[in-house]
């Protein structure tokens, strides 16, 4: 663990956040876009530098030189997160480019950058306090921003208070003596002595955890958010997950200790990525259905991240990254053809594909590497991550083979409702197909996605400084220590 | 003393599949980022590629003759993704160099006839592309040396189908039918997923040759519990009853794919599967008394069923499932080489009856006029029921044997109803912690979804 010489890490957040506040109070959209633009492309270079600069350095774990007045680090970076930050530049550049003018006002604009910052905050804490500050203002930012009035009660009664108990569990660690759960330093578990300021904090983390990834019962926020209000706004951070970052970075480490709550864990993660896939069955609101594909992805990137086995960490953070781009792909498409047709329900757009060919084939390819088809970096991380649930017992397993057919059959139904068969009368509309900024922002998404999964290479070089001093195959059947295991999983302690 | 050299061998068995999945994305690049391409253009590179890949499978064919061993090649040092999984490795012997040719031969005659039965047809691109990918598909199946690469394969085969029965978009009931066809497909490969996971952490491989040789060493229960798994996952494409209906349904989609979907290629990957599975499921003889108690029930319904349709394509889909039933039985008393040799003239017979059956009406004119008026009459097994048994035989027949309806009853109605549950208690939990909002009624329906988009602009704007 060595710090870095300049506050590269500060200034990778600042950059978006800058620009976020600045484009919020400017007037002229085109002008917000284009600032937009070039933060976010700043940023997915900078990324880019950074994940070139992880991968060619010795040590596994980077700190940023800014810290907290008391001295612990503020930020920091590995090979895990590493991987992690382009792709969310790309997600932001994605929305930003492809929101259409008329329907966003340069306050949306900056929003996108905002969240943008605030999630690689997230990603990047190495402290459970800096951790919740950009929860919260992650929170703040998004009710803010949000102009249905549905929308602002649901964050406000669930989302903010849920961030601010985060908030608590961070105050307790600053005042008590209960160890950081994020602070690099750790070398094992956490929870040493058992004690109730303890076991608090755990539960103020799990509790985070489970509502913002959408475990059950806590399932019902997302798609009823993305349902109405900018979609960008929600579904960005949405599929980008910070909270698996915590669950991973936080919670696992004691999870792999204790086997009967990583079960506990993994059914929840399994259960929920199974009830979200069966709702979506029923779906002919596209919005509803990407919030519930959403869920889906985050349940079973969780499944990987708790299986307790390096296959399932591996497949995590895979399906993590490459869900990440096929949901903004997948919103993208559905914000663009709401914004021609004025609907996105199944039943009024019926047909759309007769006018709208592309759009068609771009929520189906988008469609099916969200589902995890071959050729794509979803479907290695669903193997993987499978391999994962299958060490946890065979419940998990099936719950999640069973969450990965049955979107499949979700998303091509509503696909066929969708875009084919007899064509509606709102899908007569004289519109445009996809704009041309649209149709490279869309390309740019498939290139990732196709090229990691055809060359996973890349991003396993990327994996391996975080999770590689080990061999798979050797623990992959031995009920490793719990030690083992959590070098395994997280060896920045 | 192989026709060929390893150092060429092995590239033509990579070449097949590797060549089809560039072709495939070099085209649809062109086509979705520069320009469609043009009839004369798809076609041509069409027909091309399948040359070549027949001329290469006929040469992997020769070589494989008078061969006991396979021809293998593992590229886990090329394209590897660390954990042992998803390895490209490829495998070839005798059964599937002819398999494999006789597939090539087939896709380049159908892609020929296709240029001019599609000419000017809404969709011809896209038929094309769809043929490049199904026929990848086909090619990784069928030179899998691992379950795993065999499973992506399955998938693009799978999911060709559905596109191509959904072929013309602007009818209610081709899309229904590809929907139907998915539904199956996708539940059989939950069972593949299942058996393909569940094999790797017991055997630590899915490598087909280190697969068969630990399968005897697995606790009973384990190998009635994948030898059923891979059962059900091949039960799909080959469609064995109770999972039979949605291939007539399938037969919605052109002519030439359903040629070469549901009478040559496609339903006969199942029996493929099955043959790959079978020193599996030979661990546990139950296994396969049931695979010949499926087959057998699978022949015999399809056969009855075939007879009661009045559309020769809907009455060659169910033969051809009749056939298929026949194949698993074959397979289940362990005549392999006979099911190969099955599956190669099966395939080729109702290529030529699917072609030929938009011109069926003529034909029959025609032996109706050879005849001299005389039609053909019914079996002679059928003659020999009482009248009372033919008619109910006939009436379950045309019911498909209440197949599809029991289906409906116990698994999709279910399943759809409690969906439709969990979704209306989640719209409900939402409206109990962020109060009753004027959209939720038509949200959760999805009758009438607003514009959110313009109706945020609105409020921008407003403010």
């Amino acid at each position: 663990m060595t710090t870095l010489s300049v506050p590269w890490l500060a200034l990778l957040i600042l950059i978006p956040a800058l620009y976020g506040a600045f484009i919020s109070r400017q007037e002229d959209i085109e002008r917000a876009k284009l600032h937009a633009t070039i933060a976010s492309a700043i940023t997915i270079l900078g990324s880019l530098a950074l994940v070139v600069f992880i991968i060619t350095s010795t040590p596994q774990t980077w700190l940023d030189p800014l810290t907290w007045p008391g001295g612990h680090p503020l930020l920091g970076i590995d090979g895990f997160a590493a991987a992690l930050l382009p792709a969310l530049g790309l997600m932001a550049l994605a929305w930003i480019i492809s929101t259409p003018k008329r329907l966003a006002t340069p306050t949306d604009i900056g929003t996108m950058l905002l969240m943008l910052a605030t999630t690689m905050g997230q990603l990047l804490s190495m402290s459970l306090d800096t951790f919740a500050l950009f929860s919260v203002l992650w929170a703040l930012i998004a009710s803010k921003s949000d102009t249905e009035p549905f929308n602002r009660r649901l964050r406000h009664r669930l989302l903010i208070p849920t961030s601010i108990s985060l908030l608590i569990a961070a105050i307790i660690v600053e005042v008590s003596t209960v160890q950081d759960p994020l602070a690099p330093t750790l070398t094992q578990g956490w929870i040493t002595s058992g004690s109730t300021l303890e076991w608090l904090v755990f539960g103020l983390i799990a509790l985070n955890v489970i509502v913002r990834l959408g475990f059950i019962p806590t399932q019902w926020w997302l798609p009823s958010l993305m349902s109405r209000g900018p979609l960008g706004q929600i579904a960005m951070p949405a599929a980008a997950m910070p909270a698996a970052w915590l669950l991973y970075r936080a919670l696992c480490p004691e999870l792999f200790i204790r086997h009967e709550l990583d079960t506990i864990a993994v059914w929840l993660a399994a259960s929920s990525a199974l009830v979200a896939a069966i709702m979506a069955l029923s779906q002919h609101n596209l919005r509803r259905l990407l919030g519930m594909l959403t869920l889906v992805q985050s349940g079973l990137v969780s499944v990987g991240l708790v299986s307790g086995i390096s296959q399932g960490s591996v497949g995590g953070l895979m399906l993590w990254l490459a869900s990440a781009l096929a949901l903004t792909g997948l919103g993208v498409t559905i914000q663009a053809l709401e914004s021609r047709l004025g609907s996105c329900s199944t039943l009024v757009i019926r047909g759309a594909g007769a006018n709208l060919p592309q759009h068609s084939l771009a929520f189906l390819l988008f469609g099916l590497m969200a589902i995890g088809m071959p050729g794509t970096l979803d479907f290695i991380g669903d193997e993987l991550i499978f391999e994962g649930a299958i060490h946890a017992g065979i419940g998990p397993t099936i719950a999640s083979v069973l969450a990965v057919g049955l979107s499949g059959i979700a998303m091509l139904k509503a696909w066929s409702e969708a875009f084919i068969g007899p064509v509606s009368e709102a899908a007569k509309a004289r519109v445009c197909d996809l704009r041309r900024q649209e149709r490279l922002v869309l390309s740019l998404l498939i290139v990732a996605i196709i090229g990691f999964g055809v060359l996973p290479h890349g991003l396993l070089a990327i994996e391996a400084r975080f999770v590689a001093p080990h061999d798979p195959s050797a623990q992959q059947h031995t009920a490793a220590p719990a030690q083992q295991l959590i070098s395994t999983a997280a060896p920045r302690h | 003393m192989s026709l060929l050299p390893a150092t060429l061998a092995q590239p033509l068995l990579v070449a097949i599949p590797a060549g089809l999945v560039l072709g495939f994305l070099v085209l649809s690049a062109y086509s979705f980022l520069i320009k469609p391409l043009s009839e004369r253009a798809i076609a041509r590179h069409t027909q091309l590629a399948f040359l070549a890949c027949g001329v290469a499978a006929a040469l992997l064919l020769i070589d494989r003759i008078g061969q006991g061993a396979p021809l293998t090649l593992d590229l886990n040092t090329l394209v590897h993704t660390g954990h042992g999984l998803l390895v490209p490795s490829f495998r070839i012997d005798l059964a599937a160099a002819s398999v494999l040719t006789l597939f090539m031969t087939i896709l380049g005659l159908v892609g020929r006839y296709s240029a001019t039965y599609l000419h000017r047809e809404p969709g011809y691109e896209r038929f094309f592309l769809l043929l490049w990918l199904f026929s990848a598909g086909v090619a990784m199946i069928l030179t899998s040396a691992r379950a795993d690469f065999l499973l992506i394969g399955w998938e693009l085969v799978g999911l060709t189908s559905v596109l191509l029965i959904g072929f013309f978009r602007e009818r209610e009931q081709p899309v229904l039918a590809g929907m139907r066809a998915w539904i199956t497909y996708r539940s059989c490969d939950i069972a593949l997923i299942l058996a393909i996971v569940g094999m790797h952490h017991e055997a630590q491989t899915v490598d087909w040759s280190a697969l068969y040789a630990s399968a005897p060493s697995w606790t009973p229960g384990t190998q009635w519990a994948f030898g059923l798994l891979l059962i059900i996952g091949a039960m799909g494409k080959s469609a064995q009853a109770p999972l039979s209906g949605w291939l007539p349904r399938a037969m919605e989609g052109p002519t030439p794919s359903s040629a070469l979907f549901y009478g040559a290629i496609s339903v006969h990957l199942g029996a493929w599967l099955l043959l790959m599975a079978r020193p599996i499921i030979a661990t546990q003889p139950g296994l396969l008394i049931l695979v010949a108690i499926i087959g057998a029930s699978t022949a015999f319904s399809a056969s009855v069923i075939s007879r009661t349709r009045p559309d020769i394509k809907s009455a060659l889909g169910w033969a051809t499932v009749a056939q298929l039933g026949v194949i698993w039985i074959e397979i289940a008393a362990g005549f392999t080489t006979l099911a190969v040799i099955h599956i190669l003239t099966h395939a080729l017979l109702r290529t030529v009856q699917l072609l030929r059956a938009p011109m069926a009406l003529h034909d029959i004119r025609a032996r109706h006029a050879a005849s001299q008026g005389a039609y053909l009459s019914a079996s002679a097994w059928t003659k020999a029921l009482p009248a009372s048994a033919q008619q109910r035989l006939y009436a379950i027949a045309t019911s498909n044997f209440h197949m599809d309806a029991l289906l409906q009853k116990l698994i999709i109605a279910p399943v759809m109803g409690l969906s439709r549950s969990l979704d209306r208690m989640d719209q409900g939990f939402a409206e109990r912690v962020a109060g009753a909002d004027h959209d939720q009624a038509t949200l959760a329906n999805g009758e009438q979804a607003p514009n959110h988009s313009q109706d945020h602009s609105t409020t921008r704007a407003t403010r």
